[in-house]
């Protein structure tokens, strides 16, 4: 029986601000336990939250990045629900008049997905489970949070991968939030349901917390064929919760979801609600940067990329950001993207990152690549020195002459190899001389081989046509 | 409007606190005398008469996001019926 399958995403994000959302803590990730805490943060009697302007700001900038609308009025409610991470048994959200309304984003089908809103929140503090019982940490109590909440508009995983990816390339640009995946500074909801295409929506199943690419493209697959399963054996259920659990690629039942209604929201009376002037969101988006999608149209632009290599080196910040200061001082476009997209995301790949960081520094790369496009480096030492001053940001050129690793084009040093190769596989020699172009690789392997991978492959073929013609 | 026995039992259940029967009967009361002075507000004539509320101004009334100092550890913990060094601690919560 074939299926459709309806995704809906909770994205939550936290804001790169210096404090917290409504008290003067400081926003720190990974500090001591309890040492960025108030009496605002810990839910004592008789304090009153202050708005963070900045949070604010953030919010509508995040909103303005992705065609949201942005409210003149908005307003905050107490959502409430009871956990220990949660000092004044409710969190301040927005239900009612949040800040940014609408908006979206296109996928690379062209397929455009739409957002119902983005609102500004408060984080809960941090549970640390231990054998002896559980610890509470609060310094994430009051963080703020964007939460940027799709329509149900995602059709695959892969789709849903894809969205989330643009969307943080989004974020990152617009500089709110770090968007750290490994440390829940990003982490998304996902709703899922399945029904016979022609038919009605399926019932809903949401999972918590997901914090990486492959944790949501491994979590809906499963949950998309479990309900699948269920539903193919004339089983019913009812919409709930559920918990992934990535080291099992399993989800388990965790609670029926409680209704919007259970959350019991109400105005937080302690909260004036805020008045957005147009002339403010104005001077925000006049500070927007240039978001990935028109970076990719300038760059085909004016570089004259294909659509794929510009959609490839705008899809993260950190692969745009290189790129870009590698042209600063080696401006050679398409050779210094043919190197990014080879050999560094090679490398890249192998690490198998959600949050990419490369720490070698553009200028060290534009050296290197200098070296290489000149012909004074072989590839294969352009790759070998990739991998050493990746993280050390040695000087390439040093390296180069310190270890004499400048390739060897003086035709009459490969003249006399060339020439004992012929010599020693006259079999090669004579297909090549009928022409076989397969053979000009085995004599520039073998050269490679005798000089230590340091051969120019072009002076390499010149020199061995010149043997073989004469 | 009156609120029922069986709203305030799920309140309860949604808010995990447990109330007697007396306690019940007590609630109801209190509410309902909430709700009547609502419904005596409500019954007021005020049409006609502009809605009017004071936001304040996202981009000069707000607090400048600049850090002040939060509370020494101790005196954050020294509330806490339990704790340890660092923490607040709490019986075993796994989901």
């Amino acid at each position: 029986m074939s299926y459709e399958i309806v995704i809906g995403l909770e994205i939550h994000c936290e804001l790169k601000t210096k404090t917290k959302a409504f008290c003067s803590c400081r926003n720190e990730f990974g500090a001591e336990p309890n040492v960025n805490v108030c009496p605002g943060c810990l839910g004592m009697p008789g304090t009153l939250p202050a708005l963070n302007k900045t949070a604010v700001e953030y919010c509508i900038r995040a909103g303005l990045a992705v065609g949201c609308k942005i409210s003149r009025y908005s307003a905050f409610e107490r959502k409430h629900y009871f956990y220990p991470d949660l000092p004044n048994a409710y969190q301040v959200s927005q239900l009612e008049y949040p800040l940014c309304i609408g908006g979206g984003l296109t996928l690379d089908s062209g397929k455009f997905v739409r957002l119902n809103r983005i609102h500004l929140e408060e984080d809960a503090g941090k549970l640390l489970h231990g054998p002896y019982g559980t610890r509470v940490d609060l310094n994430r109590a009051g963080v703020p949070l964007i939460e940027i909440v799709t329509e149900p508009d995602l059709r695959s995983a892969d789709e849903a991968v894809e969205f989330l990816a643009k969307l943080k390339s989004a974020l990152l640009t617009t500089g709110v939030s770090d968007c750290k995946m490994q440390e829940g500074r990003l982490r998304c909801d996902v709703n899922v349901s399945v029904n016979k295409p022609g038919d009605k929506w399926g019932t809903r199943i949401e999972m918590k917390n997901l914090a990486s690419f492959s944790a949501i493209k491994r979590a809906i697959t499963y949950e998309a064929k479990r309900q699948m399963d269920e539903l193919d054996k004339g089983n019913t259920f009812v919409q709930a919760t559920r918990r992934w659990d990535d080291k099992d690629g399993k989800s388990y039942p965790m609670r029926d979801k409680e209704t919007s209604n259970d959350y019991r929201y109400f105005p937080d009376a302690n909260i004036i609600p805020i008045n957005v002037e147009p002339s403010y969101v104005e001077s925000i988006r006049k500070t927007l940067p240039e978001m990935p999608w028109e970076l990719k149209e300038r760059l085909q632009k004016e570089l004259g990329l294909s659509e794929y290599d510009a959609r490839t080196i705008t899809s993260d910040k950190a692969y745009s950001d290189l790129y870009l200061n590698v042209l600063k001082t080696f401006n050679e476009p398409k050779f210094v993207l043919n190197f990014i997209m080879g050999e560094v995301f090679k490398k890249l790949n192998a690490l198998g990152q959600d949050d990419i960081e490369i720490p070698l520094k553009p200028e060290i790369l534009a050296k290197l690549l200098k070296l290489y496009h000149g012909k004074t480096i072989a590839q294969a030492t352009a790759r070998e020195l990739l991998d050493e001053i990746w993280e050390s940001n040695a000087d390439p050129e040093q390296i180069v002459k310190d270890r004499n690793l400048a390739q060897v084009s003086d035709s009459g040093a490969l003249e006399a190899i060339l020439q004992k190769l012929v010599a020693d596989n006259p079999k090669a020699a004579e297909q090549l001389k009928m022409g076989d172009p397969k053979v000009n690789q085995f004599f520039i392997g073998q050269t490679m081989k005798a000089t230590g991978g340091k051969a120019n492959p072009a002076v390499v073929l010149e020199v061995l046509n010149k043997i073989i013609n004469k | 409007m009156a609120v029922t026995h069986d709203e305030l039992v799920k309140l309860a259940k949604v808010s995990g606190l447990e109330f007697s029967d007396k306690e019940y009967t007590e609630l109801i009361q209190a509410f309902k005398q909430k709700t009547e002075l609502m419904e005596a507000m409500n019954a007021v004539d005020t049409s006609g008469i502009e809605l009017r509320y004071e936001p304040i101004n996202a981009e000069k009334d707000l607090r400048e996001d600049v850090v002040r100092p939060s509370l020494p550890r101790d005196t954050a913990l020294s509330g806490a019926a339990e704790k340890d060094s660092s923490a607040f601690l709490v019986p075993a919560t796994v989901e």
